[in-house]
């Protein structure tokens, strides 16, 4: 019976899932080359001019992450992120907007028609008027997360693969910029630069990205066992989907603030995306998240396990849907 | 019994959209709920599916609670809701293969011979399908489990005459089959048709229990007197003192053999004279006259 119903709710899914894949898998391959232009080419050209300038050499970072920025700059990762390093710009990719919103927007979507929405449209009381347990239903919703999740981490990573396989290998080629200062200054002088002569070889692999790959399917569980606790609760789709957003969006701006605002940092381990390091686990093989960082040398914890932590809060979330939903009247469609 | 529902209660806050609800039906019955929008009918079935908690009482369907055994009730039920919402992107033999298989059962060839009299193509996607066409892939998803009880809500909704006619019958031969059937209708003549017993509610409560065959056995008498009229009536008791109007016209309820009431009508001088077979209408409206 539950494989039936998880069938059902994969075939269900189908459509939206061939869409949101193949969007993050060309993000992800379309991040490569991303990837390769700043990493290979724009940095090296700035790095060189402010080398020629005897400028220095984090002007270019300082310059972009002033003021304003720095909200960017907490976004994209805080001072991890070094744009002349290829895997920390790859790392980056798993927190653009493009793959959080859409995480965010597949994880609350789907979880808040798991109940909400069968109540809503009225095929709760055909599914419900045969023999199918509640907790069956709630089961087939938590084996559909763990075959869809991975899936759409994978598609990233199949992205990211491809897009390496396209764009080849990571090299900074500095003929452009030696002819162009040769244009400008004599062959001597240039030549005192010292820009290299041969094209330079940056080190990039897809690999490390697959671990990293396991916070966000985590962040994804998390969401959805979060809205789905709402669903559960509800008979609404559209108003269970519009509290999931807002309670995202309170934690997104909670852990955003914490990073900009010092007063603020302790609030940041309530909310789910603190537990989303993505580039810590790619670059430096970080598992954990670092709770005296936030809550000082008081803190009764000292790291928690952030992938352990979003999968428990998941969990969470579908039990207390289980104990809601078994308990629940199911009312007649609006 | 295979249905039992005793003091069946549900308030929602502080109405009570149903109260106290005693009720039993046998195997191989068909009973009728009859009431008005809000009377507790769709309440009292969603009871019985154990869609709805109750606040009191409780039901159960051979021998299980259709609250806390409610799967095991659900196994010997299937359901025709009122307000009928479908998967519209399954098509209708997919719709009735899922069902089955939540069931353990598998859609056999009786599908594609009830589509046939039922004069549906199940092979069309639902949401390419009329209200009426989806409302017959619902009805034969409910007629292909041979569960003992079979609940409808309001079953003929939408559906065209010919249809409705064919409905019944298969109520009829569901109950000839052996299953009971348990549904709700506003409409009197499709109770008169096919229930055993009829319910009628009020404001949440059981009002009156009807047996059918008493009122099958009836008959209505109205005619103009011309003339004086005897002591007895046709059954040979004394004529009821209300047996004569306001308007001075006879109005008799007769239970007997038709012979007898045409032999006493034929003594009498009787004019304008009509004989109807006793139906729900008068009961009902002795409840819902006002609404």
């Amino acid at each position: 019976m539950t494989s039936i119903l998880v069938r059902k709710l994969l075939r269900d899914v189908r459509p939206a899932l061939i869409v949101v894949c193949l969007i993050l898998f060309l993000f992800a391959g379309l991040w490569v080359k991303i990837t390769q232009r700043v990493t290979a080419e724009i940095t090296p050209f700035f790095n060189t001019v402010a080398r020629v300038a005897k400028l220095p050499p984090k002007l270019f970072e300082d310059v972009l992450f002033k003021g304003p920025g720095k909200v960017s700059q907490a976004v994209l990762g805080g001072a991890d992120l070094r744009f002349e390093k290829p895997m920390d710009f790859l790392a980056v990719g798993l927190l653009h907007p493009v793959v959080l919103i859409l995480s965010g927007v597949w994880a609350i979507g789907r979880a808040g028609g798991a109940v909400a929405g069968e109540l809503d449209r009225g095929t709760m009381e055909l599914l419900m008027s045969q023999p199918v347990p509640r907790n069956r239903l709630i089961l087939a919703h938590l084996i559909v997360d763990a075959i869809v999740i991975p899936t759409i981490c994978l598609s990233f990573f199949a992205g990211t693969q491809f897009g390496l396989w396209i764009v080849g290998p990571f090299e900074i080629d500095y003929t452009g910029v030696r002819e162009a200062l040769s244009r400008e200054a004599p062959p001597a002088v240039v030549a005192n630069l010292g820009i290299p002569t041969e094209p330079e070889h940056l080190e990039v692999s897809g690999r490390a990205q697959f671990p990293a790959l396991a916070n966000l399917a985590a962040l994804i569980f998390a969401l959805s066992g979060l809205t789905l606790a709402l669903s559960a609760c509800g008979r609404s789709r559209w108003k269970v989907i519009g509290y999931g957003v807002l309670l995202a969006l309170i934690m997104f701006i909670v852990n955003v603030l914490g990073q900009l605002w010092d007063a603020a940092a302790f609030l940041r381990p309530i909310s789910v995306f603190f537990y989303y390091q993505p580039q810590k686990i790619m670059l430096r093989d970080e598992w954990d998240v670092d709770l005296v960082a936030v809550w000082g040398a008081n803190s009764p914890l000292a790291a928690i396990p952030a992938v352990g932590m979003l999968l428990a809060v998941g969990i969470i979330g579908y039990a207390v849907a289980l104990r809601v939903f078994t308990r629940r009247d199911l009312p007649a469609p609006l | 019994m295979l249905l039992v529902a005793e003091k069946l209660t549900k308030d929602y806050g502080s109405f009570r959209a149903l109260d106290s609800l005693d009720l039993t039906i046998a195997p191989g019955e068909v009973f009728g709920l009859l009431g008005p929008n809000g009377s507790g009918k769709t309440t009292a079935l969603r009871l019985m599916l154990g869609f709805l908690k109750p606040t009191a009482g409780r039901a159960t369907l051979a021998g299980f609670d259709c609250w806390a055994g409610g799967v095991e009730a659900r196994k010997r039920v299937a359901y025709l809701p009122g307000e009928l919402r479908l998967y519209e992107n399954m098509t209708g033999r997919r719709l009735i293969t899922f069902l089955a298989g939540l069931r353990g059962e598998r859609a056999n060839s009786e599908v594609d011979d009830l589509a046939k009299k039922l004069d549906i193509d199940i092979d069309r996607p639902l949401t390419h399908m009329s209200s009426g066409m989806k409302r017959k892939v619902a009805l034969l998803t409910v007629l292909v489990p041979k569960v003992p009880l079979i609940i409808l809500d309001e079953p003929t909704n939408t559906l065209d005459p010919t249809m409705r006619d064919e409905l019944l019958g298969q109520l009829k031969r569901a109950k000839d089959r052996g299953q009971a059937v348990l549904f709700s209708s506003h409409v009197l003549h499709e109770v008169e048709a096919v229930c055993d017993r009829v319910g009628i509610l009020r404001q949440g409560k059981l009002v009156h229990v009807q047996e059918m065959s008493a009122l099958r056995d009836g008959r209505t008498v109205s005619a103009r007197i011309l003339d004086t009229l005897p002591f007895y009536s046709p059954a040979g008791d004394r004529l009821p003192a209300d047996a004569i109007g306001p308007d001075g016209r006879l109005n008799l309820t007769y239970r007997g053999p038709m012979p007898a009431l045409l032999e006493w009508l034929a003594k009498q001088r009787l004019d304008d004279l009509r004989i109807e077979p006793l139906g729900l209408a008068p009961i009902y409206k002795q409840y819902h006259g006002a609404e």
